[in-house]
C-alpha cells in the first residue's frame, strides 16, 4: 500500500521529517503517536502531496507518489484535516459533493452513479436528515459526520485522519472510532491521536514519532506499554489492566 | 442546478436592460424601441438606439458580470469574503498599466482595441502576484486586504503623480479611470466582448474547482486540486476578467463584492450556482448603477464609479462587522 524510502521534508528550512522508512500494512487501523512537533500532520500531508519530500521515495500501491495525476492520488487517498473550513454557505450535501470532484470530470455535473454514491454515504453516516442545513448550523458532532461522509463518497482505498476525535465529547468519540474502526475491515486507515487510550482501544498498529523520526512501529499488543510511552512523551505513565485493555495515565 | 432562480434572475436582467435602453436625455418608449427594430423609428431616435444606448447596455451588463464573477474567484482563492477588484488593487493595477500606454502612445486616451487590454492585464498581474506572495507569507487573513488597500492607494498616486506630469491628457484618462459608460460605443463593447468569450466560459468550466479552492489547501489537494500547478493559471483568469473592464469602462469598485454575496446569502456558496448568478446579478446592478448614473443629476451624468461605492462601501461596513 503505502512504502516510504529514506523521507527527508520539512517547512522553507526547517526539517519536520527525517529519514523514515516505514512500510503500511494493507488494511486495518494504524494509529501515529507522538509528542506535538513530532512530523505526525507533515507525514500525513506527504501522503495527499500537499507538500513534497526533499528526499527520498513515497510509493503508493507500488508506484512513485510523483507519477499520480493529483486527481488520481485523490480517488486512492483520502485526507481528513484537522484545519477544515466550516464558515461556508455550503449546505451538507453540497459539501459532500465535493468528494466526488477526482471521479468525475470537472467541467460536467455530477452523473446519477454520483448522487447515488453520495446518497448512500448520507444515509451511513447517518447525516441525511439534515443534508439541507448549511455547515455554519450544524454542532461538532454532526459536522465532523459530514466531513467523514465527504471523505467517505472519494471511495479511498486509503483514508488519513489528523486527530479527527479532538473536538468531540466522548460519546462522539467512541461513536466516530467505532465507525471508524468498522471500515479499517476493508480499507486501510491512519491517524494520528493525541489520546493515547483512545489509539489503545481502536488501533490495529501503532507507530511511534518523535522529532521526524519512528521510535518504534508494531502490532498494538506488542509495543504499547509504558516504558515506550515515557520514551516518547518524556512522561512518566502508570499501566492499568482491566479486562477491557490497557490503560494508561500520566502521572506527574 | 438552479435553473428556476436563474430564470428570475433573466427576467430582471431583461428588465433593466429595456429600462437602461429607454432611459436618457430622450426617452425611448415601447413603441419607439419596436418601431427602431423594425426599421421605421425616427432618424435621431434611431441613431441614438444603435449608436448611443444599445452598446452602452450590452457594455454596463458585460462589465458587472465580468467584474462579479471577478470578485466570488477571489473571495474563494484568498479565502476572505472582503476581497474585490477594487479593494485589493487589481484594478489599480489594471488602470496603471492603460495609463502609462496612455502616456507613451502619445497624448491620446482612446482606448487602443489591441494593446490597452494587454498592458492592463500585465499591470493586474503584477498586482495578483504581489498579493499571493504575501498571502502566502502571512498568517493573518485580514493583512491581504490592507496590503491590498495599500497597493490601491499607492497604484493611484503614481497614477495621478503620471496625469499631472502629463496634462495633456489629464482630463480624458481621469475621466476614465473615474469609471463610466459615457460615450462608450461598439468598439468598447467588442473588445469587451471578445475576452469575455474567453474569460466567462472559462470560469464556469472551473466552478468546481474554485469550490475546492474555498476550503484549506491540504482539503483541496486531497480531494484532487494541486493548487501548485494551477496558480499561474488562476492568475491569467482572474486577470483576463478584470482588466479589459477597466480598461474600457475604468475604475468600477464593489460590484465584485455585493453581487457574488447576494448570491451566496440567498443560496449558497457553491460556484456552480454563483458563477452564472454572480454573472446576471453583477450585471444587473452595474445597468441599475448606469441608470442612477444617468438620472440623478440629469442632464449631467455621475461617473458610475462614484454610484458604485456609494452602494458598495455601506455593504463593506455590514460583512467587515459581520466577519468579526
Amino acid at each position: 500500500m503505502i512504502k516510504l524510502e529514506k523521507i527527508k521534508a520539512g517547512y522553507n528550512s526547517k526539517i519536520v521529517i527525517n529519514n523514515i522508512n516505514w512500510e503500511s500494512p494493507n488494511t486495518g487501523l494504524v494509529g501515529i503517536l507522538g509528542p506535538n512537533g513530532a512530523g505526525k500532520t507533515t507525514l500525513l500531508r506527504l501522503l495527499v502531496r500537499y507538500i513534497e519530500p526533499w528526499e527520498g521515495e513515497i510509493y503508493i500501491n507500488g508506484k512513485e507518489i510523483k507519477r499520480y495525476r493529483q486527481e488520481d492520488l485523490a480517488k486512492n487517498i483520502a485526507f481528513l484535516s484537522q484545519k477544515v473550513s466550516f464558515n461556508l454557505s455550503f449546505n451538507v450535501e453540497e459539501y459532500v459533493s465535493l468528494g466526488r470532484y477526482p471521479h468525475h470530470p470537472y467541467w460536467k455535473n455530477l452523473s446519477k452513479r454520483d448522487w447515488e454514491k453520495i446518497n448512500e454515504i448520507l444515509i451511513v453516516t447517518e447525516t441525511i436528515n439534515f443534508k439541507s442545513k448549511k455547515l455554519f448550523q450544524l454542532s461538532g458532532g454532526e459536522l465532523q459526520r459530514v466531513h467523514l461522509a465527504r471523505v467517505l463518497v472519494q471511495e479511498p482505498k486509503i483514508l488519513l485522519l489528523d486527530e479527527p476525535t479532538n473536538n468531540l465529547d466522548p460519546y462522539y468519540q467512541i461513536y466516530f472510532l467505532n465507525f471508524i474502526k468498522n471500515l479499517s475491515k476493508n480499507i486501510l486507515i491512519i491517524s494520528s491521536f493525541h489520546d493515547v487510550n483512545l489509539a489503545g482501544l481502536f488501533c490495529d498498529y501503532i507507530l511511534f514519532l518523535k522529532n521526524g523520526a519512528i521510535v518504534d512501529y508494531g502490532k498494538k499488543e506488542d509495543i504499547l506499554n509504558s516504558s515506550i510511552l515515557e520514551e516518547v512523551y518524556n512522561l512518566k505513565f502508570k499501566e492499568i489492566k482491566t479486562k477491557e485493555g490497557k490503560f494508561f495515565l500520566p502521572i506527574r | 442546478m438552479r435553473y428556476k432562480e436563474l430564470t428570475l434572475l433573466f427576467f430582471f436582467l431583461i428588465f433593466f436592460l429595456i429600462l437602461s435602453l429607454s432611459i436618457g436625455e430622450i426617452f425611448l418608449d415601447f413603441k419607439d424601441i419596436k418601431n427602431i427594430i423594425l426599421g421605421e423609428g425616427e432618424f435621431v431616435k434611431e441613431n441614438i438606439f444603435w449608436n448611443l444606448r444599445l452598446p452602452r447596455t450590452l457594455l454596463a451588463f458585460l462589465v458587472g458580470g465580468n467584474l462579479a464573477v471577478a470578485g466570488s474567484i477571489l473571495q474563494s482563492y484568498f479565502h476572505n469574503p472582503l476581497a474585490e477588484p477594487h479593494i485589493i488593487g487589481i484594478s489599480a493595477g489594471s488602470a496603471f498599466g492603460a495609463t502609462i500606454y496612455f502616456i507613451f502612445s502619445g497624448g491620446t486616451w482612446e482606448i487602443d482595441p489591441l494593446i490597452t487590454p494587454w498592458v492592463s492585464l500585465l499591470g493586474a498581474l503584477i498586482v495578483l502576484f504581489i498579493l499571493i506572495l504575501w498571502s502566502r507569507k502571512s498568517l493573518y487573513n485580514s493583512s491581504l486586504i490592507l496590503l491590498g488597500v495599500s497597493l490601491n492607494a499607492f497604484l493611484s498616486s503614481l497614477i495621478s503623480f503620471l496625469l499631472f506630469k502629463n496634462q495633456k491628457i489629464f482630463q480624458g484618462v481621469y475621466f476614465w479611470i473615474l469609471g463610466g459608460f459615457n460615450g462608450k460605443g461598439w468598439q468598447h463593447l467588442k473588445i469587451l466582448f471578445i475576452y469575455s468569450l474567453i474569460s466567462i466560459p472559462w470560469a464556469f468550466l472551473w466552478r468546481k474547482k474554485f469550490n475546492l479552492l474555498s476550503l484549506t489547501e491540504e482539503e483541496a489537494y486531497s480531494l484532487g486540486l494541486s493548487i501548485r500547478k494551477y496558480q499561474k493559471y488562476f492568475l491569467i483568469l482572474i486577470s483576463l476578467l478584470i482588466a479589459p473592464s477597466v480598461s474600457v469602462s475604468g475604475i468600477i469598485g464593489f460590484v465584485g463584492l455585493i453581487a457574488p454575496h447576494i448570491m451566496r446569502l440567498w443560496k449558497t456558496s457553491d460556484f456552480q450556482w454563483l458563477i452564472p448568478s454572480s454573472f446576471l446579478f453583477g450585471g444587473i446592478l452595474l445597468l441599475f448603477s448606469d441608470i442612477l448614473a444617468r438620472i440623478l443629476l440629469s442632464p449631467t451624468e455621475i461617473p458610475i464609479g462614484i454610484i458604485t461605492s456609494f452602494l458598495g462601501v455601506p455593504f463593506f461596513i455590514f460583512l467587515l462587522r459581520k466577519e468579526k
